[in-house]
C-alpha cells in the first residue's frame, strides 16, 4: 500500500519566525484605509511575487486569504508545467473593516510580505511582517513536544514556552482553543506559555515586533507513542 | 401404464444425493464499488452434510447443508478520511462564528483491508425440490448421425434426473466477533502503514492521537450502522450479493450440472456376444418420489 504524501516541511520546521513565515505560521493585518495596494512577496531579500490587494468599501470579504506559498511557488499545472499564477490568482480584495491573512500552506516558506499603497504617499504606512505592531498578529501552530525560547527581536522581551506530548493514539485528541499572548513594550503576557501539541498561539503585537520561537530542547518521551491524557 | 418402473429407496437416494453435493465445487472472484468504498472477493466452497426427505406430495426436501468456505479472500478498501491537524481562529466574528482563522491541515489517502475469513461454514437451510426427466442430445453429436453411429462416437442421447430446486434458502453467512476485532486492528494497523517511516516520532504519536477510535473511524466511512460483523455480513451476504451467488449454483448445479441418474437411448439390453448391442428406445421417461422412494418411469418403443 503506497504511504500518504506528507509535506516534510510541516514536521521539519520546529522553530518559527514571524519575519519568515512558514507553514506553521501566519500573520494577520488590518489594512484600515481603501485605496489600491501592491504587495511583495520575499524569501530574504529577493522579491519573489508581486500580487494586488483591494481595500474596498465596497468589498463583502471580511478576510482576505492570501496564501504566499502558492503565490511565490504555485503547483504545476497540466502537461505543460506551467505554475505562474494567473493574472486573477495574484488580485485580492479586503473591506477595509476587514483583515488580510498571510499564510503558508506548504513547502519550505520563509516569507515575508510588503504591502504598500500603488500610489504611494508619504503618509500612507507601510505594512511589512517582518516588523509588526498596532495590533498586528502572528499565529503560531507548534507540533513538536519541547521546551522553547520565544523571542521579540525587535526589543528585549523574552517568554518560555513548553509544548506538551500528545495522548495516546485513537484518543480523538483535539487541541485545546489557542492561547493568546500580548505583546507589549514590557515584554510577553504572559511570560510562561504552556502549550499542547498543535494549539494555536496568537501573539497580538502592541509594540514593534518579530516573533521568533526556537526549540531548546525537544521532549522525545519515552519510546513508542505518547502517553498523556491531556485534551 | 408404463411399461418400465424402476424404484430406489429413500436410503439409496440419500447415497446418490451424497454423490451428487459432494460433485458441487464452486469458485468466483469479482469487485464492486459502493460509494465510499470498495471491496472485492475470491472464493471457493464446497458442500457438506444436509438431510433428505422424500415426501409424498412429490418434493425432496434437503436441510440443514452445510456450505464450507475453503476459501474466501475478502479486501475492503476505502479512503481513509485522513489525520486532521485542527484549524483555529485567530479573530472570532461576533455574530458568526470565526472571522479569521487558520484552516485545518488534512492528510489522507486510500487504504485496503485484506481478511481472510477462509474456513467459514454457512448453511443452506432448506432446499426444495422435483424431480425432473430431461432428454438431452450431445451436443457433440451431428445430426447425421444414427444412434448406432452416435453410441460408437460416445456421444449418445440420455435421459437425465435431476433434483429441480423450487427454492433454494441460504442463510447469512454468520460473522463472528473475532472477525469484527480482527478487523478493527487490521485498520489500525493499515492506518499506522500509511505514513512514511522517515516521519519522525513525535509526528506519529500526534497524528495518531488525533484520531478518533478506529470503530468510530470504521463506522463513519464505511456507513457501519451496528458492528462491524453486521457490517462484513450485509456486505458478503446482500451488498457482494453471494447469497444469490451461491442459491444460483447451487440451483444450477442439481437441476442441470450433476444428474441424480441418467440413462443411454436408446438403452442397451444386450451388450455381450459378437453383434452390434441391442437397444430399446425409451420414451415419456418421469421421475417422481414418495416418502418412501424414489420411482422412474417410462415407456419403450
Amino acid at each position: 500500500m503506497s504511504k500518504l504524501d506528507i509535506d516534510p516541511n510541516l514536521f521539519a520546521q520546529s522553530g518559527l519566525d514571524s519575519g519568515a513565515l512558514t507553514i506553521l505560521g501566519a500573520v494577520v493585518h488590518r489594512p484600515g484605509e481603501p485605496g489600491e495596494y501592491r504587495g511583495t512577496i520575499r524569501r530574504g531579500k529577493d522579491i519573489e511575487r508581486v500580487f494586488y490587494l483591494s481595500v474596498d468599501p465596497d468589498s463583502p470579504v471580511a478576510a482576505a486569504d492570501i496564501d504566499l506559498a502558492r503565490l511565490a511557488d504555485p503547483p504545476a499545472r497540466g502537461d505543460a508545467g506551467c505554475c505562474c499564477p494567473t493574472a486573477d490568482e495574484t488580485r485580492f480584495s479586503v473591506n477595509p473593516r476587514g483583515y488580510a491573512l498571510f499564510r503558508v500552506s506548504g513547502g519550505k516558506g520563509g516569507y515575508s510580505v510588503n504591502l504598500r499603497r500603488a500610489d504611494p504617499r508619504e503618509d500612507t504606512p507601510v505594512f511589512n511582517s517582518t516588523l509588526l505592531d498596532d495590533g498586528q498578529i502572528f499565529s503560531a501552530r507548534i507540533l513538536r513536544p519541547g521546551r522553547y525560547r520565544v523571542a521579540n527581536t525587535h526589543g528585549r522581551a523574552r517568554a518560555a514556552l513548553t509544548v506538551a506530548r500528545p495522548p495516546a493514539p485513537f484518543s480523538g485528541y483535539r487541541p485545546p482553543e489557542p492561547l493568546r499572548v500580548t505583546v507589549t513594550e514590557g515584554g510577553f503576557e504572559p511570560e510562561r506559555i504552556d502549550l499542547h501539541p498543535a494549539q494555536g498561539l496568537i501573539f497580538e503585537c502592541r509594540t514593534p515586533s518579530r516573533i521568533v520561537i526556537e526549540l531548546e530542547r525537544a521532549d522525545e518521551g519515552a519510546a513508542g507513542h505518547g502517553g498523556q491524557t491531556a485534551r | 401404464m408404463s411399461h418400465l418402473t424402476i424404484a430406489a429407496s429413500e436410503n439409496a437416494f440419500r447415497q446418490i444425493f451424497t454423490l451428487v453435493r459432494n460433485g458441487f465445487t464452486f469458485a468466483k472472484s469479482d469487485s464492486a464499488t459502493f460509494g465510499p468504498f470498495s471491496a472485492s472477493y475470491s472464493l471457493a466452497l464446497h458442500l457438506e452434510k444436509g438431510t433428505v426427505q422424500l415426501n409424498n406430495d412429490g418434493t425432496v426436501e434437503i436441510k440443514a447443508l452445510d456450505v464450507v468456505w475453503d476459501t474466501l479472500l475478502l479486501k475492503v478498501c476505502f479512503d481513509f478520511p485522513g489525520f486532521t491537524i485542527p484549524g483555529f481562529c485567530i479573530i472570532p466574528d461576533p455574530w458568526n462564528g470565526c472571522l479569521v482563522g487558520i484552516p485545518d491541515i488534512h492528510i489522507g489517502g486510500p487504504i485496503c483491508i485484506p481478511l481472510n475469513l477462509s474456513g467459514l461454514v454457512s448453511e443452506i437451510s432448506e432446499v426444495r425440490a422435483r424431480l425432473k426427466a430431461r432428454y438431452v442430445v450431445d451436443p457433440g453429436r451431428l445430426p447425421t448421425w444414427t444412434d448406432l453411429e452416435a453410441e460408437f462416437a460416445g456421444k449418445p442421447n440420455m435421459w437425465k434426473i435431476f433434483i429441480d430446486p423450487e427454492f433454494v434458502s441460504v442463510d447469512p453467512i454468520d460473522i463472528p466477533a473475532t472477525v469484527g476485532n480482527l478487523f478493527e486492528t487490521l485498520v489500525e494497523q493499515a492506518i499506522e502503514d500509511l505514513l512514511p517511516g522517515s516521519l519522525p516520532g513525535f509526528a506519529k504519536d500526534l497524528l495518531m492521537a488525533l484520531l478518533t477510535p478506529v470503530v468510530e473511524i470504521v463506522k463513519g466511512v464505511l456507513d457501519v450502522f451496528d458492528s462491524v460483523e453486521d457490517f462484513i455480513q450485509d456486505l458478503l451476504g446482500d451488498k457482494l450479493d453471494l447469497l444469490g451467488i451461491i442459491q444460483t449454483a447451487v440451483a444450477d448445479h442439481f437441476a442441470s450440472k450433476v444428474p441424480i441418474y441418467e440413462f443411454e437411448d436408446p438403452y442397451p439390453i444386450l451388450t455381450d456376444g459378437p453383434l452390434i448391442p441391442v437397444k430399446i428406445p425409451l420414451r415419456n421417461l418421469k421421475a417422481d418420489v414418495t416418502s418412501q422412494e424414489m420411482i422412474v418411469t417410462g415407456d419403450i418403443g
